[in-house]
C-alpha cells in the first residue's frame, strides 16, 4: 500500500535515469546540438515570438495539437507531420520549456507522450528561469529542414483517462488529484463571468479527488520543481498517493494536471498515472454524474 | 458597441488585421509601450484589492475618475511573463484615454476577442477579461461614493 522513498537519493537517481528534467545549463552547453530540438509551448501567445532560446520551435497547444473540429488530439498522421515540420526525427531528444511553470510544456510533454516520442524532458525552471539567468534568446523563428518521422497510433491507454475511465476508478475508490484552485475544487468560482458556455454547469469536484493546487510542484520564484524530497512530502506522505496505485489527474481541459501527471510519473516515479483531459469541462457538464461540494 | 473614439480607432485597426503573425507582432508592439503606474497613484506593495484575481499574470488595475467624471487607468504587471496583459493594458490605456464613466460602463469583454482574436485560450481570456471587469467595478464603486 502506501509506501514512501525513505532513501532520497534513490529518488534523484530515478530522475537522472529518466532523464526527464534538464537544467538551464545543460541546455545552454547544448544548443548546437543536432539531436536536440527545443519547443516552446506557452499560455501566453506573445511570448514566444517576442524572444526565445536561440533555435527554438514553437508549439502552440490550439492550433498544434489539438483537432481543429472534434475535441481530440491530432491522429498519427498529424502527429507525423507536426515532428516532420519541426524538424523532429523519432531519435531527436526533445526538450520542452514554457512560461508559467512550465505548465504548457508539460501539456506538450504528454501529447507527444501519447504518440511514444522517446526521448524528451522538461526545461526544469522553464522560460522564466532563462531569462531572469540572463541567458540567450532571440526573436529569429528557425527554419530546419523537414524530416521523416514514423509516428505509432497515439496510444490513449497508458497515460489517458476518458470519462468512462474516470466512472470506473470513481466506482472503485481510486486515487484522483484535482490540481485546480481551491474555489474552482470547492465549486466557489465555476467559470468566467460573461461565457457561460466555456465553463460548466456544475460547480465541485469529482468524489473522493484530493485537491493539490498544480503549482504546489513548483518553486514560484524560479519556476523549477520543488525538490525530490519536497514532493514526495507532498503527494506520498501529506497525500497518501500510493505510488502503485491508479491514479488520475485533472483540471479544467486537462493542461494544468498534464503538470501534475509530470511530477507523478517522472519525477516521483509513480507506476500508474493517467490524465483525463475532458476534466472539468466535461465532467461539470455530463448528465447524471456524481460531483461533490 | 459604441466604443470611446480613441478605442474604436484601435478596435479597427485589429478588426483589419487578417493574418495571425501580424496581430501577434502588432500585440507585441503594443506591449512595448506599457506604461506603468506611477508612484504618485500606488506604491509597492499594491492594495489587494486592486488585484485582478482572474488574472494569472498579477496585475493590478486602477480606475482614477476626476471631477470631471474622466476616468485614467493605471496598470501594473507583475508578472514578468505577462506579456499579453502588458499589451491589452497598453489598448486600454491608449483607448481609452479621456474616456468618461459612461464610455466606461458601455466597455465590453468581448473587447477582449476583438483585439486578441477568438484563438485566445479560456484561462488568458479570464485574466484579461478581469482587468475589464475590475476597471468597470472601480468605476461604478466611485461613483457609488
Amino acid at each position: 500500500m502506501y509506501s514512501v522513498v525513505t532513501n532520497i537519493s534513490q529518488t534523484y537517481q530515478i530522475r537522472k535515469m529518466k532523464n526527464a528534467l534538464v537544467t538551464t545549463d545543460w541546455l545552454q552547453a547544448n544548443l548546437k546540438n543536432p539531436e536536440i530540438r527545443i519547443v516552446e509551448s506557452n499560455e501566453d501567445p506573445l511570448l514566444y515570438f517576442d524572444k526565445h532560446i536561440e533555435g527554438a520551435v514553437h508549439i502552440d497547444w490550439t492550433s498544434d495539437l489539438n483537432d481543429p473540429l472534434r475535441r481530440d488530439y491530432l491522429n498519427r498522421e498529424e502527429f507525423a507531420k507536426l515532428c516532420s515540420q519541426k524538424g523532429i526525427t523519432n531519435e531527436t531528444h526533445v526538450i520542452f520549456y514554457g512560461d508559467k511553470n512550465n505548465w504548457w510544456a508539460a501539456y506538450a510533454f504528454w501529447v507527444f507522450e501519447l504518440f511514444g516520442h522517446k526521448k524528451m524532458s522538461l526545461l526544469d525552471g522553464g522560460r522564466l528561469k532563462w531569462t531572469t539567468e540572463n541567458r540567450p534568446m532571440n526573436d529569429v523563428i528557425p527554419e530546419y529542414e523537414y524530416t521523416t518521422y514514423t509516428a505509432q497510433e497515439r496510444d490513449d491507454v497508458r497515460n489517458r483517462a476518458f470519462r468512462d475511465d474516470v466512472l470506473k476508478h470513481l466506482n472503485q475508490k481510486g486515487a484522483m488529484v484535482d490540481v485546480r484552485s481551491p474555489e474552482e475544487f470547492s465549486g466557489e468560482r465555476l467559470h468566467i463571468p460573461g461565457y457561460p458556455n466555456e465553463g460548466a454547469l456544475r460547480g465541485g469536484h469529482i468524489p473522493g479527488a484530493q485537491n493539490i493546487p498544480w503549482a504546489t510542484a513548483a518553486n514560484p520564484e524560479n519556476g523549477t520543481f520543488k525538490s525530490p524530497e519536497e514532493l514526495e512530502l507532498i503527494y506520498a506522505k501529506d497525500k497518501q498517493l500510493d505510488r502503485n496505485s491508479e491514479i488520475i489527474t485533472y483540471c479544467r481541459i486537462g493542461e494544468r494536471s498534464a503538470h501534475t501527471w509530470f511530477v507523478l510519473k517522472y519525477i516521483l516515479d509513480y507506476k500508474n498515472v493517467r490524465n483525463y483531459d475532458g476534466s472539468w469541462t466535461e465532467w461539470g457538464n455530463l448528465v447524471g454524474v456524481p460531483v461533490e461540494k | 458597441m459604441a466604443y470611446p473614439e480613441n478605442l474604436q480607432r484601435v478596435v479597427d485597426y485589429f478588426a483589419r488585421i487578417t493574418d495571425n503573425q501580424t496581430r501577434i507582432q502588432t500585440l507585441i508592439s503594443y506591449s512595448k509601450r506599457f506604461v506603468e503606474v506611477t508612484e504618485d497613484v500606488a506604491v509597492r506593495p499594491f492594495d489587494q484589492r486592486h488585484r485582478v484575481p482572474e488574472c494569472e499574470s498579477d496585475v493590478y488595475v486602477w480606475a482614477i475618475v476626476d471631477d470631471n467624471q474622466n476616468v485614467t487607468i493605471h496598470t501594473a504587471v507583475e508578472n514578468p511573463e505577462g506579456l499579453s496583459a502588458k499589451a491589452f493594458a497598453a489598448v486600454l490605456q491608449k483607448g481609452l484615454k479621456d474616456a468618461t464613466v459612461d464610455d466606461i460602463e458601455k466597455l465590453d469583454t468581448e473587447l477582449v476577442y476583438s483585439i486578441f482574436g477568438k484563438q485566445l485560450s479560456m484561462g488568458k481570456n479570464m485574466g484579461l477579461t478581469g482587468m475589464i471587469q475590475m476597471i468597470k467595478a472601480q468605476t461604478r464603486q466611485h461613483l457609488a461614493g
